[in-house]
């Protein structure tokens, strides 16, 4: 199925499941719970019980507030946004753009390089601050554009570019400083 | 990222590797458990009849209340039997109606 193909399909479904159509709406848990929860294992340091928990709850706000939701955006991005606010709800530490502007220390770290690229970059992500850390889960490893993190997360867009900037020149600044540059 | 925002950089490769890296999660049953937790999709037309239904209730209650007070006032005046049987009436009927009815949720 090409992508038109599976973006039609999903509008169906959407819209089907705005109409109170229980199957459609399993069809769509069915096909964005291994991205939702996987995201959110990773937003919660590998807690999956804590993850499937706000992952649940965001497609049962998803289930309540899709007859007033009007695709402009893509579902995927639109179930981000209410993980998010579920997320913010359970933690409302969560980094607003205000703080992510003004947090840009990150988190102090005494590791020593290591031979897996992949090591140290994961390493490298820990030093980021927590505002740096969710703008690269969003636009890496979500694959969500700079608008569409934007949205999820409520920040301007400008604010977004910055933090990803910072986050990446934070990364390699550590990435040098401890081995051959990636 | 979409591919607007691609730039030949090792390190957003390196990234997108890490960080997507891994299978999604299995169902394992997850599905079923939001299915299984789903409450019934309320339709508009039934909220906004259950919007009706509590704002009659209110006024209901608050007219009751109105009345009896009117027909019971007047203390150390002699009442009329109709009066006192009237008042008494709103209060029951005013108690009945701050009772929880489930046809008022929506």
């Amino acid at each position: 199925m090409s992508s038109a193909d599976a973006a039609a399909e999903e509008a169906r479904l959407v819209a089907r499941a705005a109409a109170g159509d229980r199957a459609a709406f399993a069809a769509l848990v069915q096909g964005h719970q291994g991205y939702l929860r996987k995201l959110l294992g990773r937003i919660c340091r590998g807690d999956q019980g804590r993850a499937d928990d706000l992952a649940q709850e965001a497609f049962l706000r998803a289930w309540r507030a899709l007859p007033g939701f009007r695709g402009e955006a893509r579902f995927r991005t639109w179930l981000t946004r209410l993980a998010y606010s579920a997320l913010s709800a359970e933690r409302p530490a969560l980094p607003t753009h205000e703080a992510a502007d003004e947090a840009d220390e990150g988190v102090a770290s005494d590791f020593a390089p290591g031979t897996d690229w992949r090591l140290d970059l994961d390493r490298a992500l820990a030093t980021l601050s927590e505002a740096q850390r969710h703008v690269l889960l969003l636009c890496y490893g979500a694959d969500l554009s700079h608008a569409e993190a934007a949205q999820v997360l409520g920040w301007p867009l400008g604010t977004v570019k910055t933090q990803v900037l910072r986050a990446k020149a934070r990364l390699r600044d550590h990435l040098q400083a401890w081995g051959p540059q990636p | 990222m979409n591919t607007s925002e691609l730039h030949l950089d090792p390190l957003d490769t390196q990234l997108r590797q890490l960080l997507q890296g891994g299978d999604e999660l299995a169902d394992a049953g997850f599905s079923l458990r939001v299915m299984a937790a789903l409450p019934p999709r309320v339709s508009a037309a039934r909220r906004r009849r259950a919007r009706w239904l509590r704002r009659a209730h209110w006024l209901a209650m608050s007219l009751a209340g109105s009345g009896a007070a009117a027909l019971l006032a007047g203390a150390g005046a002699p009442q009329d039997p109709a009066h006192v049987i009237g008042g008494l009436v709103l209060i029951g009927l005013l108690i009945l109606w701050t009772l929880p009815s489930r046809w008022l949720r929506p």
